[in-house]
């Protein structure tokens, strides 16, 4: 490999708005049910009685977005499950479904990060790509140019890294521990995330 | 629908969990119980005999679907249980250390267990099978370069176990009761090509030899004895030599069984609240005319699609052409269909390099294909032999045409319909 | 066939897939295209881009642009026309914005004029409104039968019988040209904040300048959301003061995405207990202020700059007991309106109370950033003045980085326009340079446009269907107006379900003799009409310009062909003008195109001395050859061609630039020379314009001070016994708030957004446990003036005793029982106004249990679609 694409998110401007999964919904023309970007919102907490004013309720929660789609995985699990070997792992880091050789049977969706999407009319997996049909034309990712707080941005995970040094890869909650997958994902925390600590990404 | 029922899916494999998603999907809304004597996840057995005995392969990358799946479906899972019998009467489930379960609906989806030989020494340390996680741990255990390494049976999985071992470092020998290798799925074209590959890498193939039994020493296993009088020098043995399907349960409970669970087209056993999916099944094949018993992902897959909607009251055919692959070394060997009753094998491109494929044709009418290195013509092929298409043998074995020119006739099946 | 800028049926891939699998066919290896739409971005590059309206009233503005490829929009953009940075920050779309394409194309945009087959002239079978059968219709015959009926009631009964509310300027030309017609109003999303823009001399807009912003140490998100509401800039500006080390403290009854992003520190209160929390806060710092050596309240601008505060500074005239410092120690009634009396109502512990007052006191540079939605409550109609007096006394009004804020709309950005354009809204004049057509009934005001404030010919928002139901109506001096309306004309808007009491609503509309709605969509006001009219959007018309935030410029184009029939405003009223032998000129003076290269030509563009305007666009002879339009070559900043093909102007700034702006800057500093346009020339905390205003109306009574007045159906009506807090029938409120997946009405029906942002009723586990709901139940919400059935979320985010019922979704109503599905929450809001007249949404009571029937099918499954058998073709 080359090197390896990824995406960096900062956790913190993400307010869960969703204009990236609807921008890239609306680029690929997604039906109900398939969406390469999702937006998770977590939520901590509950209300309990105050301890200085007896008959108060006050809240104790805290609560976050995320937004992922495919996290272009060092190791994917997807590429391994795949018993046709419609994924491959392009040299840029890229993991991409071949459509023409996916035969639905759908066992990519082992992806801890729910990346693969069933596309129930054309009978395939499909996926975030990167928006790899948009290499050399000077336009951004759907997700990335679409988002008004700034907050994704897609490249050189090597470089991502350099460039956000308070960024973490991947392992914030509740994402699956970054050991399993090794994701390209580089998140800066939100101020109520707990962090895992996962092994990192070498660009082999 | 059905808020308040539920439904309970005993086996902890590819046809339960995917038979408790494919409910959400359907719609249904009540609650779903899914029991498994393994204390995982479900999860995928292909890499245990292939990349999980040479590296560290570790439980979390094998679920088939996260955990936070079960969760936000709401699926509950009963891990590490064991179900003793199931109460038809009384449409309730016994499950070892636990209160029994009520069902207005179940899925029987136990899969198989590999087969034991029967034979002197099967009772020595170091004879293992490999069909659970524990079971590749075990195995790993003994995995050091320079080891010898005895596998009995030359099919998949004594193939791609052979495969990643001698890759390993390990001395392999296979022992073959039949005359070739992979006999009962694939052409001899392909067992030939495939012998060589495995010789080309230092197998030892030992064909048309059957064990007698192992011979050991302070209670580890240190040769196989075959019936010739070989001896087999082996550290570790690995008994490969096919799966019994597992159906004890629905036998006990007096389901229709007949080596393995009888079910009709819609996945239903002679219990009609009962259904019953994967390699534990005897299922007719609509493509095919006649009862069919298959070990394959694929199946199990579909089976649990179909059972699903059965489930939900939706009549859903299980009318699929099954399809099954193996990888050893580079090689994908894709198949499918089924051959049985064909009169004509075509073998197209070069049998010495990957990217061949063999042709099994009935009255020109393609039945099943397999082929290595090729997903696109397996592709093509799987769409064939769903429309019954027809090919001319001249044209197909001719790879400088394309496969495209070789159908014959008009088929309205293999034509995109411009509707709307 | 496919009409131009539909998207593409179901493709015939597709339909094979569907018809294989169905046969139970290969199951596998399907046949695709080669390069599957999956792997194809911006269409190949066959397309252009093209500038798109987005045009609904959010209150904020996003850039889009769409992709066309032969006529066919295939996806949406935004804003990449110049380099993203804090100075000059791309427009960037919000989620809405991103879903146009799927909605204006959508299964419920109307097609074909229809009429209602048991209509009759007079009405026929009114009953049948809303559940009767529709039949396809030429433009022809729906325009005769318009026209028909227009001059059978004028003539039988006067344009007053014709109520056409808020129709917008366009739709309105032709019926202002005929006489007039009954009109509309009061504050919709205002609340009660728009008499207080009018006379308190706390005026609108108001905002400071971001660049100021920015350097804000503590801002009070005060019951506001703009990550959902008015997405886009807001948001991004706030993270950038944020970024600039800035607290935030978050003040309302829904932990929100906009606090989540922002802050820890959230203190719940009630809805419609703002007034109750601030006057608690202003007491606790009345009697901790100590000038020498606690220093809490700025009695300087108190004294110089406003009046009201206390009995040394009132107006000429008023009552001594009438000012705020007497009022809040007790002194006038014996109960002080200390925290502890707060506490009691807004839900928030007394020390809680005292502690935020005292950090906005001691915090030199804090913003207290509110809403709308605070004061759409009944009966708050001084709670303004209380904000007021709060910036005011705590030194926060004209300072650089302070302020009190409100309305999102165009937020976080104050100042002159310094791209001036118009406001995007459907609802403004016209025809720019033309006088507006009067309306003759409403005493010649513009015909179609926005009326804030009681007026002859008008009824207020709250009172529209009781009108029709009841005959009468009430007036300017708060008298009872009879009135005899007998026909129904909709256009713009959505009447029927964005009214309180939509069941009342229902009623109104099958008692006229005649019902029209002239719209893009099978709304709820078509749903009950007897004719509808399908009309182009923004995208099928010669494009539209209007503003940004104050530093940008937008300039739409035509993006697609009518939809199917759809026919625009403008040509509805011509044709209507030619059968009601009016001059068809005056309606159409001159043509879309003309008048948007009107807009564009007089578009200015202040300069860089923060002083003069000049042109922004430079005309040639031959730009107006090749637009085909009228104009006089001028000099202006960029060519037509370039504003034309970027669709956007920003006008380039920095911080220190000649562009900031303090609002009040000049008036704290001398207010004598610079005086407000109040009766007194300062800032009104005792304002008697806005106790004149709602007192002669008569719907409430109130004192020129902001007294506290429980609202009607508030958290104290939650209660049968106030003194003994015991819950009543109705022991739960609503909080009636803006949601992510739609504009009011706008967008909801976009498959996206059903699927990405359901519809849900949101409850805290502390009152949904003891009722046995679990989070995904269905629940039934009755409130006294209906019942509505939603699929319930349950979480901590909303505060005990408050749930949360999102605004804008159609009402769906099972006449058998008379339940909602739709999930609109007029359905539960009563219609009875109070104070000004404003409609106090937030003030809703209701009582919610677990629904034994069936559970509502999810929102994607009941989308809506227009039930005519040729819909499809």
């Amino acid at each position: 490999m080359t090197k390896q694409l990824g995406f960096y998110l900062d956790a913190e401007a993400c307010n869960g708005c969703a204009v990236c999964l609807v921008a890239c919904k609306d680029k690929y023309d997604n039906p109900v049910g398939v969406n390469f970007r999702k937006v998770i919102h977590h939520t901590m907490g509950s209300w309990e009685q105050d301890a200085a004013s007896p008959g108060f309720m006050v809240p104790q929660i805290s609560a976050y977005s995320l937004s992922i789609a495919c996290n272009h995985c060092v190791t994917p699990v997807c590429l391994e499950a795949c018993p046709v070997a419609a994924i491959s792992k392009r040299d840029d880091g890229r993991v991409l479904i071949d459509p023409e050789v996916c035969v639905g049977c759908r066992l990519c969706q082992c992806c801890p990060y729910d990346a693969p999407q069933f596309n129930e009319a054309l009978g395939v997996m499909t996926m975030c790509d990167g928006c790899v049909d948009l290499e050399g034309t000077g336009e951004e990712q759907a997700c990335v140019a679409a988002c008004p707080q700034r907050a994704l941005e897609f490249g050189d995970i090597e470089e991502l890294r350099a460039k956000h040094g308070d960024a973490v890869l991947g392992g914030v909650e509740p994402l699956a521990d970054p050991a399993i997958t090794q994701p390209s994902l580089l998140v800066t925390p939100h101020r109520h995330s707990t962090v895992l600590t996962g092994r990192t990404n070498a660009v082999e | 629908m059905l808020s308040n029922e539920t439904f309970v899916l005993i086996g902890g494999g590819y046809a339960s969990s995917r038979t408790a998603d494919c409910l959400r999907q359907e719609g249904f809304d009540g609650r779903i119980v899914l029991v498994s004597e393994e204390p995982h996840l479900p999860y995928s057995r292909p890499p245990l005999c292939k990349k999980g005995l040479v590296s560290q392969l570790d439980i979390t990358r094998l679920p088939l679907r996260h955990a936070a799946f079960y969760e936000r479906s709401r699926i509950e899972l009963m891990l590490g249980k064991h179900v003793t019998g199931i109460d038809r009467a009384a449409r309730r489930v016994r499950i070892e250390g636990e209160a029994s379960l009520d069902y207005d609906k179940l899925l029987i989806g136990t899969g198989g267990r590999p087969r034991r030989l029967p034979i002197p020494g099967n009772e020595l340390a170091g004879i293992h099978v490999i069909r659970t996680y524990e079971d590749m741990v075990a195995m790993r255990a003994g995995f050091a370069p320079g080891a010898r390494l005895a596998i009995i049976g030359a099919g998949y999985i004594g193939l791609e176990t052979a495969a990643s071992a001698v890759g390993a470092g390990l001395d392999v020998t296979v022992i073959e009761l039949s005359a070739r290798l992979m006999s009962r799925v694939a052409a001899p074209v392909t067992s030939e090509f495939f012998a060589r590959y495995h010789l080309d890498h230092g197998v030892k193939l030992m064909l048309h030899r059957s064990a007698q039994g192992f011979e050991g020493v302070d209670g580890r296993v240190a040769a196989v004895l075959l019936d010739d009088g070989t001896r087999v020098a082996a550290d570790l043995v690995l008994v490969a030599a096919g799966n019994i399907p597992e159906f004890s349960l629905a036998a006990e409970a007096g389901l229709t069984c007949e080596g393995g669970i009888v079910v009709d087209d819609r996945c239903r056993t002679s219990d009609p609240l009962i259904f019953a999916a994967g390699d534990c099944t005897r299922h007719p094949s609509v493509r095919y005319g006649r009862r069919i018993q298959l070990e394959s992902v694929d199946n199990a897959l579909e089976q649990a699609r179909v059972a699903a909607a059965g489930m939900c009251g939706r009549k859903v055919r299980h009318a699929h052409v099954p399809w099954f692959w193996s990888d050893q070394y580079n090689l994908k060997l894709q198949i499918v269909g089924l051959a049985d009753g064909f009169d004509e094998i075509v073998v197209r491109g070069d049998p010495d390099k990957p990217g061949y494929s063999i042709w099994y044709l009935r009255e020109s009418e393609v039945l099943c294909m397999e082929t290595v290195n090729n997903p696109r013509e397996f592709m093509q092929a799987g769409r064939w032999i769903g429309a019954h298409a027809k090919v001319d043998a001249r044209i197909l074995r001719d790879a400088g045409h394309e496969l495209d020119e070789a159908v014959i006739g008009k088929n309205e099946l293999l034509e995109p319909v411009a509707r709307g | 066939m496919n009409a131009p800028g539909m998207p593409r049926a179901r493709n015939p891939i597709e339909l094979w897939a569907a018809a294989v699998r169905q046969a139970g066919g290969v199951g596998f290896g399907l046949k695709k295209e080669p390069r599957a739409r999956q792997l194809l971005g911006s269409g190949g590059g066959k397309g252009k881009w093209i500038a798109a309206d987005c045009w609904p009233d959010c209150g904020s503005k996003g850039f889009n642009k769409a992709y066309v490829e032969d006529g066919v929009v295939v996806r949406m953009g935004t804003d990449d026309t110049i380099e993203d940075s804090w100075n000059k920050p791309q427009l960037r779309a919000c989620a809405r914005g991103q879903s146009l394409r799927l909605w204006l194309l959508g299964a419920d945009r109307l097609k074909y004029p229809m009429k209602r087959k048991h209509w009759e002239p007079g009405g026929g079978k009114k009953e049948l409104r809303g559940k009767d059968e529709w039949v396809r219709i030429s433009w022809d015959e729906a325009l005769d039968i318009l026209a028909g009926e227009l001059k059978r009631i004028k003539q039988s009964y006067g344009n007053e019988a014709i109520l056409a509310p808020w129709v917008g300027a366009i739709a309105a030309r032709a019926l202002g040209a005929y006489g007039g017609f009954t009109d509309q109003w009061g504050a919709h999303s205002t609340g009660t904040w728009l008499p207080a823009h009018l006379h308190t001399g706390f005026g609108y807009p108001h905002w400071n300048d971001r660049f100021d912003m920015v350097e804000t140490k503590l801002f009070l998100l005060w019951g506001t959301n703009p990550v959902w509401s008015q997405a886009g800039l807001p948001a991004y500006t706030y993270m950038q003061a944020k970024r600039n080390g800035a607290r935030f403290i978050a003040i309302d009854p829904f932990y929100n995405p906009t606090y989540e992003m922002l802050t820890d520190e959230w203190m719940p209160i009630r809805p419609g207990t703002d007034h109750a929390l601030i006057l608690g806060m202003i007491h606790t710092l009345l009697v901790e202020d100590d000038p020498a050596a606690n220093k809490l309240i700025d009695w300087d601008f108190l004294n110089r700059c406003t009046v009201g505060f206390d009995a040394e500074h009132l107006p000429e005239g008023a009552d001594p007991r009438d000012n705020l410092k007497d009022y809040v120690l007790g002194l006038n009634d014996g109960q002080p309106r200390d925290a502890e009396w707060a506490a009691q109502i807004c839900g928030a512990p007394p020390e809680r109370i005292r502690w935020l007052a005292r950090l906005l006191a001691k915090e030199e540079h804090a913003a207290i950033c509110t809403s709308g939605g605070v004061a759409r409550i009944d009966n708050a109609d001084t709670l303004p003045q209380a904000f007021i007096a709060l910036t005011a006394m705590t030194g926060h009004f004209g300072k650089p980085h302070s302020q009190l804020g409100v309305h999102h709309h165009f937020g976080t950005n104050g100042g002159p326009q310094l791209v001036q354009g118009q406001n995007s809204r459907s609802y403004a004049n016209s025809h720019l340079r033309a006088p507006p057509i009067p309306n003759p009934v409403c005493d010649d005001m513009m015909a179609g446009g926005f009326q804030h404030t009681s007026r002859k010919g008008c009824i207020n928002i709250n009172e529209i269907n009781t009108a029709v139901l009841n005959g009468h109506y009430t007036g300017v001096d708060g008298e009872k107006v009879p009135i005899d309306l007998r026909m129904i004309y909709h256009a713009h808007g959505s009447r029927v379900n964005q009214l309180p009491n939509t069941v009342e609503g229902i009623r109104a509309h099958r008692k006229v003799e005649f019902v029209v709605t002239q719209n893009m969509f099978m709304n709820a006001d078509a749903i009950y009409s007897d004719l509808v009219l399908p009309v182009t959007s923004r995208w099928e018309r010669d494009g539209n310009v209007c503003i940004g935030y104050r530093e940008q410029l937008l300039w739409h184009s035509k993006v697609m062909e009518p939809y199917f029939e759809c026919r625009d405003d403008l040509w509805i009223g011509v044709e209507l003008a030619k059968r009601l032998g009016i001059d068809p000129a005056i309606v159409e003076p001159w043509s879309w195109k003309q008048e948007i290269f009107n807009q564009v030509a007089d578009a200015r563009v202040m300069n860089e001395d923060g002083k003069t305007f000049e042109p922004l666009v430079t005309i040639t002879k031959d730009d107006l050859a090749a637009f085909d339009v009228e104009g006089v070559p001028q000099q202006g900043r960029i060519t037509v061609e370039e504003f034309r093909e970027k669709g956007i102007y920003h006008i380039p700034r920095e911080p220190g630039d000649n562009h900031g702006f303090v609002y009040l800057k000049e008036f704290r500093e001398d207010p004598d020379a610079n005086p407000l346009a109040t009766r007194s020339g300062k800032l009104e905390i005792h304002c008697q314009a806005i106790a004149d205003l709602v007192n002669r109306l008569g719907w409430s009574q109130i004192r020129p001070i902001p007294a506290y007045v429980p609202p009607m159906e508030g958290y104290e009506a939650t209660f049968s016994d106030w003194e003994q807090r015991i819950k009543g029938d109705y022991p739960l409120q609503v909080y009636n708030i803006h949601m992510p997946r739609r504009a009011h009405n706008f967008f909801d029906n976009a498959t996206v957004m059903r699927e990405l942002f359901p519809h849900e009723y949101i409850m805290n586990p502390i009152d949904a446990a003891p009722r046995g709901i679990a989070n995904g139940d269905t629940v039934l919400i009755r409130s006294p003036w209906g019942k509505v059935l939603r699929t319930v979320w349950v979480t901590p985010h909303i505060m005990p005793g408050v749930t949360i019922l999102g605004q804008g979704s159609r009402v769906d109503l099972d006449e058998e029982t008379g339940i909602d599905r739709g999930g609109c929450a007029n359905v539960l809001k009563g219609s009875k106004p109070t104070g000004g007249g404003h409609i106090g949404w937030n003030s809703l009571i209701v009582e919610v249990e677990k629904w034994t029937g069936a559970p509502l099918r999810s929102d994607v499954e009941t989308a809506h679609v227009i039930p005519l058998k040729d819909a499809y073709a």
